[in-house]
């Protein structure tokens, strides 16, 4: 019984606890590619820019910034920015963290996105330039890369950074402990503190939750807890829109799969309507495409996919595959769903499976853990299978999973989809700077995208906060980020 | 008397839960794969009996189809294991020396394995799958009929009525088939009641791991695994499952006990 209650008193006084479901992998922001782990990051380490809570880039370290052409940015940083270890943060450390960054031997996973990075120059005593070899408008998402001290070296130990909160300890696998930074320019946190507990299980981060040892939790939760939660720890539920959109991968390279009446076939099948509604409980909405409402180059009038099992089967009839029996057992053609062991996700395979069969198609679920089955995406060894891109902020990210030079390993076309017109645009869109040009191009792109359906959309995960009254001033961000915890108080 | 009782019980509820899974689909009230997703979590109405889980599936008629799954698994690796076992039991039992070593040493390493660990390995390359399960449990399951039919053997081929054979010059595959085995059956017997009650358990485990069944054939381990995330808003998911698991070994045990005991009150 003592082993239950442990957990109220390793927790020190006026620090917050976020019941998290994977533990952060590697809090460097120049490694970081977990989502916690960059969630994490930010509250450790700023950046020239930041993106608020509608995805607009705001200036943080930056005092005032530029772009001087498609090629050249400049920024002007704030004085007196200090690391956790007393240093000042000096634009030597901005250079040094993107050329470490760039140095193929510390294998950052994060070099490829620099590419276009030519030259770092030192303008002045607190201003700098970065030149670009060729105008690259999405470059400047780059911008909100964590700024670590010069010197800084790969290790096991995050570098000291200059946010909010430092780092106060890590046991591997448990929890990660940050610490208020008492200096920060901007102002000192209300908290003392922050856990970041990692409890793999739902239902154990509710029970947890239940017993006062968890204050905080976001996401990854069974959407049936929520009303339970509601009633049964008085907690604070609230749904915010999101951006990770999910989606049914689709191989292009298969002879049913690239006929696109058969994906349009499946677009009509299936009844995202119902899935939200019953199996999410209303914890995402229905999605037309990859990116979402809250995206800038979101374009308004991309038609939505509406649930019609009769004009799907007339569409699969026309693609050459007649139901061999009606509505009796034999399925016009099978096809195999690949998908991670997750309870939801399995569930949500399930469903999927019967609105399919209802148009004849006989789906074949595989479950499989996470590493088998990402490794499979990648090596385009799927009918179908269905994942979420999160944290979208540029619409350049349609290059990365669109476009026909973009194939594993050079980008995350996974589905090997080719089509002449949709790489064209979206050449275009990179390096077109003007941002109401851009909207056009992207306005084409998901045009096109939303007919042809490379993949089939499913919906946008909404942001679910559960927490207890007691905290108050947090403000939710879209992609999931936990910035606004610099200014949440517990009382 | 009682202890006779309690084995004609027993058998009765087996005899009653192999019925129920030849008899799945005629019983069961709805198809076990059919969803109604508007109908979930529902705890008990006219139409659900044990109500429905969260794809809005009745409970009652998985619950059946589950039993077929569990059984047929069970008697499958019962069988596969026994077959195996005895073959290698009476190798090494009736022959003896180096083969017997050899053999019964294979048997020691392989003992030395949590089998429920290794199954999990197995299935976990292979994949999930039935056929896995099966194979799975079979790799360590047939050496505990191996250890017994060699033990036996040993003992018995020292019998008076088995070196009367041999002097009537009875060959050893004739020795072991018409001597030797007949007095295997009891043990054996006895042996594979409690097999069948472990590889029910060891599937339910494996399919709780989600590398039993693949969804969604219903199977009593993975319809806990789909409850458990759920024991909070609606435990009526994992109660019947589970309660049937529970129901099933129990009574497979008092088969075993009861057998046991009828076997040594007549070797005594």
């Amino acid at each position: 019984m003592s082993g239950c209650r442990s957990n109220h008193d390793d927790r020190p006084a006026d620090y917050l606890v976020v019941g998290i479901e994977s533990h952060p992998i590697q809090l460097d922001p120049r490694y970081a590619t977990d989502a916690n782990s960059v969630r994490v990051g930010n509250l450790i380490y700023n950046s020239l820019l930041r993106a608020d809570d509608k995805l607009r880039l705001q200036p943080e370290l930056a005092e005032s910034w530029r772009m001087v052409d498609g090629r050249q940015y400049e920024f002007t940083l704030r004085p007196n920015v200090k690391f956790h270890d007393g240093r000042p943060l000096t634009v030597a450390d901005v250079k040094y963290t993107f050329e470490s960054i760039l140095d193929p031997t510390n294998q950052s996973p994060k070099r490829g996105q620099l590419k276009q990075l030519a030259a770092i120059e030192q303008t002045a005593s607190h201003q700098l330039r970065f030149h670009l070899s060729v105008a690259h408008a999405p470059f400047v998402e780059q911008f909100t890369m964590g700024i670590v001290p010069t010197g800084s070296l790969r290790g096991d130990t995050p570098p000291p950074g200059s946010g909010p909160f430092k780092l106060e300890s890590i046991e591997a696998g448990a929890k990660v402990t940050l610490k208020a930074n008492a200096d920060y320019w901007e102002n000192k946190p209300k908290l003392a503190g922050v856990v970041f507990k990692n409890v793999p299980d739902a239902m154990v981060r509710a029970l947890e939750f239940k017993k006062g040892a968890i204050d905080f939790m976001q996401n990854d939760l069974e959407p049936d807890m929520l009303p339970w939660l509601r009633s049964n720890t008085g907690a604070d539920v609230s749904v915010h829109q999101g951006t990770t959109y999910q989606y049914i991968g689709i191989n292009l390279t298969h002879p049913i799969l690239q006929k696109r009446q058969v994906r349009q076939a499946l677009a009509l099948a299936i009844d995202r309507d119902a899935i939200i509604k019953h199996l999410l409980k209303d914890s995402a909405a229905a999605a037309n495409g990859l990116l979402s409402p809250i995206s800038w180059a979101y374009d308004t009038t991309v038609p939505r996919w509406p649930h019609d099992p009769a004009q799907a089967k007339k569409l699969l009839d026309a693609a050459g595959y007649p139901d061999p029996d009606g509505d009796g057992p034999l399925p016009r053609f099978r096809l195999s769903y690949k998908t991670t062991n997750i309870d939801l996700r399995r569930r949500i395979a399930e469903a999927l499976k019967e609105q399919l069969q209802k148009v004849g198609i006989e789906l074949e679920i595989r479950s499989y853990e996470w590493a088998t089955f990402f490794s499979d995406v990648k090596k385009g060894n799927f009918h179908l299978y269905s994942l979420a891109w999160v944290t979208i902020m540029d619409p350049d990210i349609e290059y990365q999973i669109f476009h026909s030079a973009s194939m594993p390993p050079n980008g995350d076309n996974r589905g090997r989809y080719r089509n002449s017109e949709v790489d064209r645009l979206l050449e275009q869109g990179r390096v077109e700077s003007d941002q109401t040009a851009r909207k056009e191009i992207y306005r084409q792109v998901q045009q096109i995208l939303a007919d042809d359906l490379p993949c089939v959309p499913l919906w946008w995960w909404k942001n679910v906060v559960v927490k207890k009254p007691s905290v108050k001033g947090f403000l939710p961000y879209p992609d999931g980020d936990l910035i606004s915890l610099k200014n949440v108080t517990l009382r | 008397m009682a202890s006779k009782t309690w084995l004609y019980a027993g058998a009765a509820i087996v005899s009653l839960l192999i019925l129920i899974a030849l008899l799945a689909p005629a019983i069961a009230p709805h198809p076990p794969l059919r969803q109604n997703l508007a109908n979930d979590l529902i705890a008990y109405s006219a139409d659900h009996w044990l109500g429905t889980d969260k794809l809005g599936r009745d409970i009652l008629s998985r619950t059946i189809y589950g039993a077929r799954i569990s059984l047929s698994v069970g008697f499958a690796t019962v069988a596969l294991s026994l077959a195996i076992g005895l073959a290698i039991g009476s190798l090494a039992g009736y022959l003896g020396g180096w083969v017997d070593l050899l053999l019964m040493r294979l048997v020691d390493i392989l003992l030395a394995f949590p089998g429920i660990l290794l199954a999990i390995a197995f299935t976990a390359v292979l994949g999930p799958g039935l056929d896995h399960v099966v194979l799975a449990l079979c790799l360590i399951g047939w050496t505990g009929y191996a250890r017994l039919v060699r033990g036996e053997i040993i003992a018995l081929r020292e019998r008076e009525f088995i070196h009367a054979a041999r002097a009537l010059g009875a060959n050893p595959k004739r020795v072991i088939a018409r001597h030797l085995l007949p007095n295997l059956i009891a043990p054996l017997l006895i042996q594979a009641t409690f097999g069948l009650a472990a590889a029910i358990i060891a599937e339910g485990s494996l399919s709780f791991l989600g590398l039993g069944v693949e969804p969604p054939t219903p199977s009593w381990g993975s319809m806990l695994n789909d409850g458990r995330q759920f024991l909070l808003v609606a435990p009526h998911l994992t109660t019947y499952p589970g309660l049937a698991i529970m129901i099933t070994v129990f009574a497979l045990n008092l088969v075993g006990d009861g057998l046991q005991e009828r076997f040594q009150a007549r070797s005594r």
